[in-house]
């Protein structure tokens, strides 16, 4: 075990090699404190709109579901290639949520509704996460790609694997550096977060009302939901690592491993009726892991039928064939 | 050409790099192709090569570009997967075991490669985290040790390629290794660096017992280092031996060198009785003999024509002349 710790400190050292991890902890702050304003002047600026959500009477709630059906009734789905769009399941996210709170006679004063940009705590913190993990997302792929394809083409890969390092301790040290070190500034920046909202909207104490996967509606502590929302961002990041070093090692460039993620991140759900089935996981992953916020399940399954647990079983399938190939091709690959 | 001469064993020494029928072959294309397409494209780079290194010793490895050495050399260290064949490194095999085998290895494959942004110090201490029995006097000692102290706070990107190799030549001897497999290590030094390294590889065998595998296109250095060499040609190791069995071996012909009073009637004599080719340089007269008893020839006809003779040497080869005979 000693080999592979000294391989992960190494890995870290690198990664933070002129301080980068604080460049980019800076930028995100920098954009949070922007969005901090932003969200002063939005509030000013719509702050009558939102109160009047909040008031949405029984019948009004009851006119939206009826909008809502009438979509899916007149919805002509694409049934060449038998992938659903993603207008039906907004729709259906739409009706799940409201007929939720007609059924439990819920307003929108009596929970939270952890939209990006609603003027509350859960929706400050909805926001600066999306925010950071656009910063987080891309530096972890540069970081997977430079310390697998970037080291394995510029040679310092082969300085590496003269140590007395297995193959496999030194692929689970890149990974698990990239990983861990995001995932802490991931951390780190909800907790300010956490901190700023606050301060600036006070303390939740209403529970949250999400949708999965629009069919079922549900209701949580304000904790539960946070603690959720941060696992499936840090599985996120897992997950666009493992496809960062997957990608390298197809090529053994960085540059290119690096363009692929990034289009796949980028244009995932433009290319997802592109790439179909071969996409199936990714897209099943990457859409459904938003299942917690209510009117956020615009990305819908790919294949008819799907639901939350089918897209997370894909999901794990993906990743374990994904890791499987990328330890096994780095076991047998030629380093030099 | 000539003969292949293999000569595997040495007494007194115990094997500690024993390679057995090792092949390895690159596939040229980025896609790999049908069975047949890939079997007929395929480029052999090591082709089913055996040697043993005894423990102690200082074992050369030479061969023209592209003749396979660097190849073989990272099939040893667990850098490249072998097709067929088996390699064993201080008893580990080198492709399943290869970190306890690295345990005892130190290592320099083609030119270091180390990280530009960090200095010569941060990447020999990132280096030596791998190993428990590395402290910071080692790192200072061996600092020391390859001439580095005056450049070894600054940042890697901006060494010469002699400085270069000095660090490599630093990270392979941190651990104090069993085993040295060096390629290509004093490419880019000075002509005083070279005989510190020499020396220092010397000392290593001498004093530590370390066993050392060089590879080098320097034949000269390798002709003063090395207690064996193996000379490699389109991936396979044609010749082992030690210089001296390699000169006495080697090819029939030798080449005398005769001071006699003189020159040019000498070569006339020479030329014209005997047959042999002859060259004056210097005001000596160089023949070209097939075999010890032409020499005798030789002078006999000298002395039958009324000249002094002075001198007369046999001109040992050098590894140089050994090796054009053996890739020739």
């Amino acid at each position: 075990m000693r080999e592979f710790f000294a391989a992960y400190k190494n890995e870290c050292y690198k990664i933070n090699k002129k301080g980068k991890i604080f460049i980019v902890m800076a930028v995100i702050v920098g954009l949070m404190l922007i969005m901090t304003l932003g969200f002063g002047l939005i509030n000013d600026m719509i702050g009558d709109y939102s109160s009047s959500i909040v008031d949405m009477s029984r019948e009004e709630m009851q006119a939206v579901i009826d909008t809502q059906k009438a979509i899916i009734e007149n919805y002509k789905p694409n049934k060449k290639v038998g992938l659903v769009d993603n207008t039906i399941y907004k729709a259906k996210a739409e009706i799940v949520f409201y007929q939720y709170l007609l059924d439990n006679n819920l307003n929108m004063s009596n929970i939270i509704v952890p939209n990006t940009l609603s003027m509350n705590s859960a929706g400050y913190i909805e926001t600066v996460i999306s925010l950071a993990m656009g910063v987080i997302t891309i530096f972890a792929v540069v970081m997977a790609c430079k310390n697998l394809g970037g080291e394995k083409a510029n040679g310092t890969l082969k300085m590496q694997a003269l140590r007395p390092v297995t193959r496999k301790q030194m692929l689970s040290a890149k990974w698990l550096s990239v990983w861990s070190i995001s995932s802490l500034m991931l951390i780190v920046i909800v907790v300010v977060a956490q901190i700023v909202a606050a301060i600036k909207f006070g303390i939740e104490t209403k529970p949250v009302v999400g949708v999965l996967n629009a069919k079922v509606a549900v209701k949580m502590p304000y904790l539960t939901y946070l603690t959720l929302q941060m696992l499936s961002n840090l599985i996120k990041l897992f997950c666009i690592i493992q496809l960062s070093h997957f990608a390298c090692s197809i090529f053994w460039k960085k540059g290119s491993g690096l363009a692929i993620v990034m289009l796949l991140y980028f244009l995932g759900s433009g290319v997802e009726q592109l790439l179909g089935f071969i996409y199936v996981g990714y897209i099943g992953f990457w859409g459904n892991l938003n299942f917690l916020s209510a009117f956020g399940v615009g990305e819908a399954p790919i294949l008819k039928g799907m639901n939350l647990f089918s897209m997370i079983a894909i999901t794990l399938l993906w990743q374990v064939a994904m890791m499987t190939y990328n330890y096994l091709h780095f076991d047998k690959c030629d380093i030099a | 050409m000539v003969g292949v001469v293999l000569n595997d064993n040495k007494e007194g020494y115990m094997s500690i790099i024993e390679i057995k029928n090792v092949t390895k072959t690159y596939c040229p294309t980025l896609f790999k192709k049908s069975k047949s397409a890939q079997t007929s494209k395929r480029i052999v780079a090591v082709d089913n090569v055996s040697l043993t290194v005894q423990e102690g010793e200082i074992f050369g490895l030479v061969g023209s570009n592209g003749a396979g050495k660097t190849t073989l050399i990272k099939t040893m260290l667990n850098l490249a997967k072998v097709d067929s064949g088996s390699i064993s490194i201080c008893g580990y095999d080198s492709q399943k075991e290869s970190k306890k085998m690295l345990q005892n290895v130190g290592a320099i494959v083609e030119e270091p490669t180390l990280f530009k942004e960090m200095t010569g110090m941060q990447n020999l201490k990132m280096l030596a985290e791998y190993h428990s029995n590395v402290s910071q006097e080692r790192i200072e000692q061996v600092v020391d040790i390859v001439g580095l102290r005056e450049r070894i706070n600054s940042p890697f990107s901006t060494y010469s390629l002699g400085m270069r190799q000095r660090l490599g030549i630093a990270q392979a001897i941190l651990h104090s290794p069993k085993v040295l497999i060096l390629d290509e290590p004093i490419n880019g030094f000075d002509p005083q660096g070279i005989l510190q390294m020499r020396e220092l590889f010397k000392r290593l065998s001498r004093e530590y017992g370390t066993t050392i595998l060089i590879s080098s296109h320097i034949l000269s250095e390798m002709e003063e280092l090395c207690d064996r060499v193996g000379i490699m040609k389109n991936g396979q190791i044609v010749v082992v031996d030690t210089i001296e069995n390699l000169r006495d071996n080697m090819g029939s012909e030798l080449l005398v060198c005769i001071e006699c009073s003189d020159s040019v009637t000498a070569c006339g004599l020479v030329n014209n009785m005997l047959g042999y080719p002859t060259k004056i340089v210097g005001g000596k007269l160089y023949v070209k003999c097939a075999k010890q008893e032409d020499v005798n020839e030789v002078i006999k006809a000298l002395l039958g024509g009324n000249l002094e003779i002075f001198a007369v040497n046999t001109i040992k080869k050098n590894l140089e002349q050994i090796y054009l005979e053996v890739v020739k």
